[in-house]
């Protein structure tokens, strides 16, 4: 493997991505714009329930979170690079298989593994224009008290949430090659993820028995360690734990992704479904 | 009139197979209908952290189980979602796959066709609607047995349909235009719920979003279907009789400016030459 090649083949995919989301020019606004509601209804849902103050006392006692508006954002935020990546990642071979490009793609002899790093790479470029907007919007809206301590903490959660989250997506990819039906697996998969996550409110206040549910994403310790970097104070030595699971799902997923994508191109290749949909 | 409702017909059948074909992944579509079980569990889970840690019960006018409140707005979510994507979403399927100027050029009635498209979706949402009900009568403590005023239900949800229909209306021509209406359907839906009532009394919001949501016939709608589901409450009922004429104004003001905008941006596209770029 000829680094430099596969460097050129993500530069490809990731120009090709990059020119294609300014194309549609109210995309580039919208996806700052659409998440505000999302996160407006869940810090509503609180506020429909008791005063502002006595909930912020009540998450400043029980779970150390200086801020409930803040603790949505970041579960919120830490969701849509989810989805992003999972689209921008997972769901792309759909998305090459609808432009009718896929077998022309697969032809060449690109790396699979580097299309789909290129995918997600240009996923993170994209997510990070609105992470960015996302916050600033919030923050003017919502007001978020922070309590960041370490800045290296801060970034390094974010790094590794975000290789996490790749893998991820690599690891659906080849899943995406076989069903037809990739839209509908990544769209019926976002209820799910969202509840057994904890985005909307603390991981441990799901019922005992759905807890090892939520602990099997990789999401569910992107978020907790990035509130506990951002709203809690903590420092890389209080992430440690966190940090380890997130490589490791990295690691894992990545190794089976890398697997399963060959096994299940060639499957496809031989029953001659690659291209159809 | 005739042909109409054979496009209407062949159109409805078309999408709901289109649907339909992704049965393969059968498991996929039951998670897709039970979505918005898992936003009524997030409700859930709020509000017993509330209630446990700060001790509030929550109440509102004649409301007090806050759970089955919630269940019956996210009950909506899935008709709100087919309401206002599912015209654009007919077009931009049709864009992709490179049939929208075949269709547009068949001498059929193009309303009638996006209706067909329209009504398919909400077959499914229709299904999500009942699944959400009865989760909640299960797990949440909503009465569906001994109050519940099912002609009532059936109206407010029929009316509340109908009106955001205009949405979906001009969304569908504005996906001639401007292509990725899915973004701003992204916008839309998560607006309309956080701004019509769904989960918490449209009063705990700023004045300003209250106004806002007003004009949205899912305010009126959510208010007449959840009165009849959980106080059993008819047309008698001063406040359903209000939301009824005011959902019944605003469909004869919007489904027109639906319709009319609708077909202004075909026009555009067609004088643009815009109707099969993607």
């Amino acid at each position: 493997m000829k680094l430099s090649k596969e460097w050129q083949i993500i530069k490809a995919i990731i120009s090709r991505n990059i020119k294609m989301f300014f194309s549609y020019k109210i995309s580039v606004l919208v996806t700052i714009l659409w998440p505000i509601p999302i996160l407006a209804l869940n810090i509503y849902q609180y506020l429909g329930l008791g005063p502002s103050d006595m909930l912020a006392g009540v998450f400043g006692k029980e779970y150390g979170i200086v801020s409930l508006s803040g603790m949505v954002i970041v579960g919120t935020m830490i969701y849509l690079l989810y989805n992003r990546l999972l689209w921008g990642t997972g769901a792309t071979l759909q998305s090459e298989r609808w432009m009718g490009t896929i077998d022309v793609l697969f032809l060449t002899p690109a790396s699979r593994m580097s299309i789909l790093l290129g995918n997600g790479i240009s996923s993170l470029i994209e997510g990070s224009w609105w992470i960015c907007g996302v916050f600033i919007l919030s923050w003017m809206l919502f007001g978020i008290n922070v309590a960041i301590v370490s800045l290296p903490a801060l970034v390094i959660t974010l790094i590794s949430t975000m290789m996490a989250l790749i893998s991820l997506g690599v690891f659906f990819a080849s899943f995406f090659i076989l069903t037809r039906a990739a839209e509908q697996v990544a769209i019926s998969l976002q209820a799910p993820i969202r509840y057994f996550a904890g985005v909307a409110f603390p991981v441990s206040e799901l019922p005992q028995f759905l807890h090892f549910i939520a602990y099997i994403l990789p999401i569910t310790y992107g978020i907790e360690a990035l509130r506990k970097a951002v709203l809690a104070g903590a420092t890389l030595l209080n992430l440690l734990g966190e940090l380890s699971l997130l490589y490791l799902f990295a690691g894992v997923l990545l190794f089976l992704g890398y697997y399963l994508l060959r096994i299940m191109e060639n499957k496809a290749k031989k029953d001659g479904s690659l291209y159809q949909y | 009139m005739s042909y109409i409702v054979k496009t209407f017909g062949a159109t409805f059948k078309y999408a709901l197979k289109n649907s339909l074909r992704y049965l393969s992944a059968g498991w996929f579509i039951g998670i897709n209908i039970l979505g918005p079980i898992f936003f009524l569990l997030t409700s859930w889970n709020i509000y017993e952290i509330v209630r446990r840690y700060a001790g509030l019960e929550w109440k509102y006018a004649e409301f007090s189980n806050y759970v089955a409140f919630a269940t019956v707005g996210f009950a909506f979510l899935g008709p709100i979602l087919s309401a206002s994507w599912s015209g654009a979403e007919g077009i931009r399927s049709e864009q992709q796959d490179g049939t929208l100027e075949l269709i547009f050029i068949t001498p059929s009635n193009k309303i009638a066709w996006l209706i067909g498209k329209m009504m398919a979706a909400q077959i499914f949402s229709l299904i999500s609607l009942a699944t959400t009900l009865i989760t909640g009568s299960i797990f949440f403590g909503l009465d569906l047995l001994s109050k519940v005023n099912v002609p009532m239900a059936i109206l407010g949800t029929t009316l509340t349909i109908v009106g955001m229909s205009s949405f979906s209306f001009a969304l569908a021509g504005l996906t001639f235009i401007i292509k990725r209406t899915d973004d701003l359907n992204q916008f839309l839906w998560p607006t309309m719920t956080f701004l019509c009532g769904l989960t918490y009394p449209v009063e705990v919001l700023p004045l300003g979003a209250q106004v806002i949501s007003w004009v949205f016939p899912l305010t009126h709608g959510v208010n007449i279907t959840r009165r009849a589901i959980l106080l059993g409450s008819g047309l008698f009922d001063p406040i359903i009789a209000v939301a009824t004429v005011t959902i019944l104004v605003q469909i004869l003001i919007f489904i027109p400016i639906g319709l009319f905008l609708f077909t202004k941006f075909y026009n555009v596209a067609r004088k643009t030459g815009a109707l099969f770029t993607y």
